[in-house]
């Protein structure tokens, strides 16, 4: 019964919303691929994303110049991405803790041998991971492009905060459940192939087959799955505008891989200088046999000048609505700054609530993270 | 030649036709009244205009595709014409300052009205 409902639910809500991403994609009322290289967003920005929306838009301090973009030649381009963070939180013997630690410091380089085929590369300098690159072929008919390589499966919003439940949640900073995110860690990405396409008025459709994943990273590269044992992804998302100052963003996502069942839908609205979004997911057996997890992820921001954003979140995960309790709460209450090309600040408090977990209720967290990027 | 070699010069050529091919992708599309050449010249005379007006790209541009005409866009042709005309026929002596964008909308969607 609870399952039909669910997914009455969902087609409700499909069919209501008029026919993608975190806020710039839906502010711009564009897709990901406006300011970014990757076509499902993320990582490396082209020309638009670095010299227009980062240079111009973006930042409280706008430069006459333009700095470099990490063009190289026609050919060639890197780029780069540092975050160092600090969270300051109490420990499990009551002290109040303060670590500061590099959270990201990647080296991005993109090859194009030619206007369509492009290489792309990212490594992590922590480590000297090579965790995602891929070969892709694009301006295909309809904007539709191949690619093949290790690549993070398309799926809901994909936020730079990786421990949002919806994304890979708390990795290292638990609070006693099974699980506290779902199982889009920044790690070493599956590898696979995926493709994408425009289909209608603002409707793209991306879809892919990779190593399984969702139970733990692609185990020996897959060499012992079969074909059922891979992950099938699949995402349908529709942009609309309205008037000049409306967009919206509507989602349904899909993986399936072996007897795991993930689903969820995502999208949002922007007006003006408001925007609101959300996604919810389902998953089936994902973190071990019978167990259904729910994940809810709603953020409301207001960008009241540019390069300044104040946010309201609200998150919620449930590793197994099958257990008598077990259910994780957070609220998030932030501050984001750009003063300049490159820059960002971000300050939050973060408040988690436990459901019946022994040790009493956590208290609230303070982030700092400093992000530059080029 | 035995097959290697004739493959291998064919790969050579090829590879050689694909580096050397003109790029599309640094011509910008349905341009009807500016004369530029790459999207670099018109994306620098693009950024003049946003500061005229004080407005983003998205104001004038569907950004899933900027060629595609809105009203806005349709308006702005209007006006290039009008002040390359303007420029052309009336601010044409010897080191004329040339008016642009800016000089009518000071940073404003349309001309503050002054009395």
């Amino acid at each position: 019964m609870k399952t039909r409902l669910f997914w009455i639910i969902i087609t409700l809500l499909v069919f209501q919303i008029a026919v993608a991403v975190p806020r710039f994609s839906l502010e711009n009322g564009a897709s990901c691929n406006l300011c970014h290289v990757n076509p499902t967003g993320g990582g490396m920005r082209n020309d638009y994303g670095t010299t227009i929306f980062a240079l111009d838009e973006l930042p409280r301090i706008t430069m006459e110049s333009e700095p470099w973009d990490g063009v190289i030649n026609e050919h060639l381009k890197i780029g780069g991405e540092f975050r160092i963070q600090s969270l300051i939180h109490e420990n499990a013997a009551g002290d109040i803790a303060t670590p500061i630690f590099p959270m990201q410091a990647d080296l991005t380089t993109l090859v194009t041998p030619t206007d369509n085929f492009s290489i792309y590369g990212n490594i992590r300098l922590s480590g000297g991971i090579l965790n995602e690159f891929w070969a892709m072929v694009s301006g295909l008919p309809n904007e539709s492009w191949v690619r093949v390589g290790r690549i993070l499966p398309d799926y809901g919003l994909k936020l730079d905060d990786h421990t949002a439940f919806i994304r890979g949640g708390n990795i290292r900073q638990t609070h006693g459940l099974t699980a506290e995110g779902l199982f889009f860690a920044p790690t070493l990405l599956p590898t696979g192939i995926e493709a994408g396409t425009k289909i209608g008025n603002g409707i793209r459709l991306t879809g892919g087959i990779s190593n399984a994943f969702v139970r733990g990273v692609e185990p020996s590269y897959g060499f012992s799955e079969s074909i059922s044992d891979k992950a099938f992804s699949l995402k349908v998302t529709r942009l609309k505008s309205y008037f000049e100052f409306v967009h919206t963003m509507n989602a349904i996502s899909l993986i399936r891989e072996s007897n795991v069942t993930v689903a969820g839908i995502s999208g949002g609205i922007s007006l003006n200088r408001i925007t609101w979004h959300y996604e919810f997911d389902r998953v089936e057996n994902g973190i071990q046999d019978t167990t259904i997890s729910h994940a809810m992820y709603q953020e409301l921001s207001y960008s009241p000048a540019q390069g300044l954003t104040l946010i309201g979140r609200y998150e919620f995960f449930d590793p197994d609505l099958d257990y008598a309790s077990e259910a994780i709460q957070r609220i998030v209450a932030g501050v984001e700054v750009f003063p300049r090309y490159g820059l960002q600040y971000i300050f939050q408090v973060r408040v988690t609530r436990t459901d019946n977990i022994p040790g009493g209720q956590p208290t609230p967290e303070f982030l700092c993270q400093l992000h530059y990027w080029f | 030649m035995n097959k290697t070699g004739f493959f291998f010069l064919i790969t050579i050529l090829v590879t050689g036709w694909i580096f050397s091919s003109v790029s599309d992708k640094d011509k910008p599309k349905d341009l009807q009244v500016l004369s530029f050449e790459t999207i670099n010249e018109t994306k620098t005379y693009m950024k003049t205009v946003a500061k005229g007006l004080g407005v983003k790209c998205i104001f004038c541009h569907n950004l899933d595709d900027f060629s595609l005409d809105t009203d806005h866009k349709k308006i702005a042709r209007n006006m290039m014409k009008m002040t390359k005309t303007l420029n052309e026929d009336y601010f044409s002596w010897k080191d004329a300052r040339q008016i642009e964008c800016w000089t009518c909308h000071q940073g404003e969607k349309e001309p503050p009205e002054k009395k």
